[in-house]
């Protein structure tokens, strides 16, 4: 059983339109445990409209989110699960710090969650480590952090909850490269160490190939194509269609293809490029 | 959705009304205004509702808005019309239990008071519905110029309020999703007893307030960049003008005004 | 070709009232009349810094800047150092003023007292040159974040400044967004001969200026055209930059074997040299 699904969902701002920015046309979707999932898709097409159906903090107008097989909005019980079980972290979440000490803002909440002290205490503990920083922080203002640095703690604010599924709206925007390398190999960690799901939203494809087991892409409020990074990425042209990036090195194999030069695959990360290039020109043996 | 709000209220056309020079709608509700009160008999008040009336139907806005917009002060209205049946004790007696009578004048004055109300009411919500706000500054602006002459910084105030009226959406958008995101963390903002509830509101406003502040300071930097040293030596592109419409506007105002006072002073006032 | 020198850093050191170390620390750069300039650095590299500096919404601490012929710290030279140079900001959102598109791309003009009918000329022509013109009567608050940029460059670009400074303009933007952003920068080098100062981290910007800065600890670690920036490959990622990846990817096929002769940093760059090496293998 998938940890969460999503059944047809159908959601609108405004009915009897053509196509809502940020609707939803009937999105069907399975999440597996322990698997990382690559939101994409343009401004617009739905992808943060459906994140936040996965918590229940928008309810569809008909259409059904299962978590573990049961509906988040059957009973006010199971919302709530839902919410402290799918974790979700807004883009920019730092601009959600709000407690004197990064040890209070983190707590807040497994403090909802109604957890005893001593509960509270070990999970601010973990998921401070689980990002990347020291227990020193834990006393510092939040106000005080750099931006790199804020984020984390509003990660980890998410994170203390302990959600099966965690789930990250374009946690790396607006990040410098080196900010960005260390927050996907935190994000990568996590789940290996937790075995929990996570869902993230990205921009940028190189980030979706290093880290992503699965690739989604969203358009108009539908799933437009679904799978593993190589599936979706050999599709290149249709991703460009509808007005996506690829990855820099897909391009350049794109472009190769165009000439007259078919690789026989699609590449999307450096080392696979040049494997490919080098078995191209007869030289893939001396590896 | 808090985001569909839209601000100020106003609702774009090209109605006749729609096109009237900001200053001479404002002008024109002010006087407007006065004569609700200047109006003593159910004549002159008639004809003044009557004439807001058409006003209305003027501007081919739908009646839905103006019934949405009167009804949060319906309460307002009923406790006023109670008010007055209870109190007015002249006329004719038509119902008399306890301390209670009621007379017709009573019930003449509660009418005549609600339809005041309603006329004040609709006239005033049709500035905003058709004059959009950055309309509305500059003539405030334009109107309250002579001002100047005592020193008061009329330009500063109306680019407070541009600026306000350019950041609320922005800011509406930012507590929505600020709001969003500490329930995802499990906020609860809609159970306990007020103290609960009003601490609830720290995880919303603490953020809130934080990034206006820093709005504010980009804001600043921004505008400096842009020479922005007050309103000393600034030109406009907007220009208002007025137009044989406004003239017009004038004069029907100016006639259905004097026949007003004509008719309170050739009827018998209901007071 | 000589080239005009427009700002100067000289030995500039500056240090924010409440921190502990120097943001900029001896700081040596000079702008140039009719470049393209992309300044690169991670955050904290006092890039940021380096722009506010430009036009004197900070002063050195110690050393002096001097843009277009102002000492920056003289505070007599503000405004007109603001006629010459003009910024845009990395939020779209907190450089707005106006309610209305042309409202706010006439405010710049409206300061300077400009009189009413060039203002209207003036915006009309920034707003077709960023392709906001269909746009002018919108409210910004509904715009997406590229065309709230676009808008902002055309409240620069109706100021008639003779440089245009960005702050990581495209930080916050979708990759649809940033082109756009970006296709305005060069149509303003190319179309109106300004000289653009870009501020970026971004390597895929980068490879499209004249000549890209490289920002680290204060100072400026690298300084030429993108080609020779980026043969650095080693240094730029000791101090957190990538490099672009045709180039990455043409690196690593040489350390195998596979010369490409010269470096590409976009991928037609790539192929052209690709196609050349098949050629030539025979």
């Amino acid at each position: 059983m998938s940890v969460l699904s999503v059944d047809n969902l159908i959601y609108g701002y405004s009915k009897g339109t053509p196509f809502e920015t940020g609707a939803l046309r009937g999105v069907s979707l399975d999440f597996e445990q322990g698997e990382i999932v690559a939101l994409i898709g343009h401004t617009g097409s739905g992808k943060s409209t459906l994140l936040q159906h996965l918590n229940g903090l928008l309810k569809a107008d008909s259409g059904k989110v299962l978590l573990e097989g049961v509906d988040i909005h059957s009973s006010k019980e199971a919302l709530r699960k839902c919410r402290f079980n799918v974790g979700l972290c807004f883009q920019y979440p730092e601009q959600q710090l709000f407690e004197s000490t990064v040890y209070k803002d983190i707590a807040f909440g497994p403090k909802n969650m109604g957890l005893s002290e001593e509960e509270i205490k070990s999970r601010v503990y973990s998921a401070i480590s689980y990002v990347g920083l020291s227990e020193e922080y834990l006393q510092k203002s939040p106000f005080d952090l750099s931006g790199g640095e804020k984020r984390r703690v509003a990660i980890a604010g998410v994170i203390a909850m302990e959600p099966k599924v965690l789930i990250l709206d374009e946690p790396t925007a607006g990040l410098d490269p080196m900010g960005k390398n260390a927050l996907l190999k935190l994000i990568k960690d996590y789940n290996h160490s937790t075995g929990s799901t996570v869902i993230f939203v990205s921009h940028n494809m190189d980030d979706v190939a290093s880290v992503a087991d699965r690739v989604v892409v969203m358009n108009k409020g539908q799933v437009a194509i679904s799978g593993t990074v190589e599936q979706v990425y050999s599709k290149g042209e249709f991703l460009a269609e509808l007005g996506l990036d690829v990855p820099e090195i897909t391009n350049i194999f794109l472009e190769l293809k165009k000439n007259g030069f078919d690789l026989g695959e699609t590449a999307y990360t450096v080392e696979n490029a040049k494997n490919a290039i080098l078995r191209f020109l007869g030289k893939g043996e001396e590896i | 959705m808090i985001k569909d709000i839209t601000i100020g209220q106003f609702f774009p056309g090209s109605s006749p009304i729609h096109k009237l020079d900001a200053r001479t709608k404002i002008v024109l509700t002010f006087i407007f205004i006065i004569f609700i009160f200047v109006c003593q008999n159910f004549w002159s008040l008639g004809l003044l509702s009557a004439f807001s009336v058409v006003v209305f139907l003027m501007t081919k806005l739908s009646p839905k808005l103006v019934l949405k917009s009167f009804k949060p002060l319906l309460p307002i209205v009923l406790l006023t019309t109670v008010l007055q049946i209870y109190y007015v004790k002249e006329g004719n007696v038509l119902f008399e239990w306890k301390f209670i009578t009621i007379t017709d004048g009573g019930i003449f004055m509660a009418i005549f008071i609600v339809v005041r109300i309603f006329a004040l009411l609709l006239m005033s919500s049709l500035l905003t519905y058709t004059t959009s706000p950055t309309d509305l500054t500059d003539a405030i602006e334009k109107l309250l110029s002579p001002l100047k002459a005592l020193e008061v910084d009329v330009h500063t105030f109306a680019m407070m309020m541009t600026i306000a009226l350019r950041f609320i959406p922005t800011l509406i958008d930012e507590i929505d999703r600020i709001m969003s995101a500490q329930k995802a963390r499990g906020a609860d903002f809609e159970s306990g007893n007020l103290i609960a509830r009003i601490k609830a509101l720290f995880p919303i406003f603490i953020p809130l307030f934080i990034s206006a502040f820093k709005r504010a300071i980009e804001l600043t930097d921004a505008m400096s960049c842009r020479c922005y040293t007050g309103g000393e030596g600034r030109t406009r592109l907007r220009q208002m003008k007025m137009t044989y419409r406004d003239a017009f506007a004038f004069v029907i105002m100016a006639v259905v005004c004097s026949v007003i006072i004509f008719l309170n002073i050739y009827f018998k006032n209901v007071i | 070709m000589s080239m005009n020198k427009i700002i100067e850093f000289k030995n500039v050191d500056f240090r924010y009232a409440d921190e502990e170390s120097d943001a900029l620390n001896g700081l040596n750069l000079e702008f140039y009349e009719g470049q393209f300039t992309c300044v690169l650095g991670h955050n904290g590299s006092g890039k940021s810094t380096m722009a506010k500096l430009i036009n004197a919404l900070e002063y050195p601490t110690s050393g002096s800047v001097i843009t277009y012929g102002y000492d920056t710290s003289d505070e007599k030279n503000e405004i007109p150092i603001r006629r010459k140079v003009g910024m845009v900001f990395q939020n779209p959102d907190n450089q707005i003023v106006a309610t209305i598109v042309e409202d706010d791309v006439a405010f710049g003009p409206e300061n300077l007292g400009v009189p009413r009918e060039e203002i209207r000329r003036r915006v009309d022509e920034a707003l077709r040159l960023v392709d906001m013109y269909d746009y002018r009567k919108h409210e910004p608050h509904r715009l997406s974040g590229g065309q709230k940029q676009r808008v902002a460059i055309a409240g620069v670009i109706a100021m008639q400044t003779n440089c245009i400074v960005l702050d990581e303009p495209t930080a916050m933007l979708d990759p649809k967004g940033r082109r756009e952003v970006m296709n305005a920068l060069l149509k303003l080098k190319n179309d109106l001969g300004i000289s653009v100062i870009l501020v970026t981290h971004f390597m895929d910007e980068a490879v499209k200026a004249d000549r890209v800065v490289v920002m680290n600890d204060g100072k400026a670690c690298l300084d030429g055209s993108p080609a020779e920036v980026f043969s650095h490959s080693a240094l730029l990622k000791n101090i957190g930059l990538a490099v672009p990846k045709p180039m990455e990817l043409a690196v690593s096929l040489k350390e195998n074997g596979v010369d490409l002769k010269e470096t590409p940093l976009t991928t037609e760059e790539f192929i052209k040299l690709f196609k050349n090496y098949i050629d030539n293998r025979g």
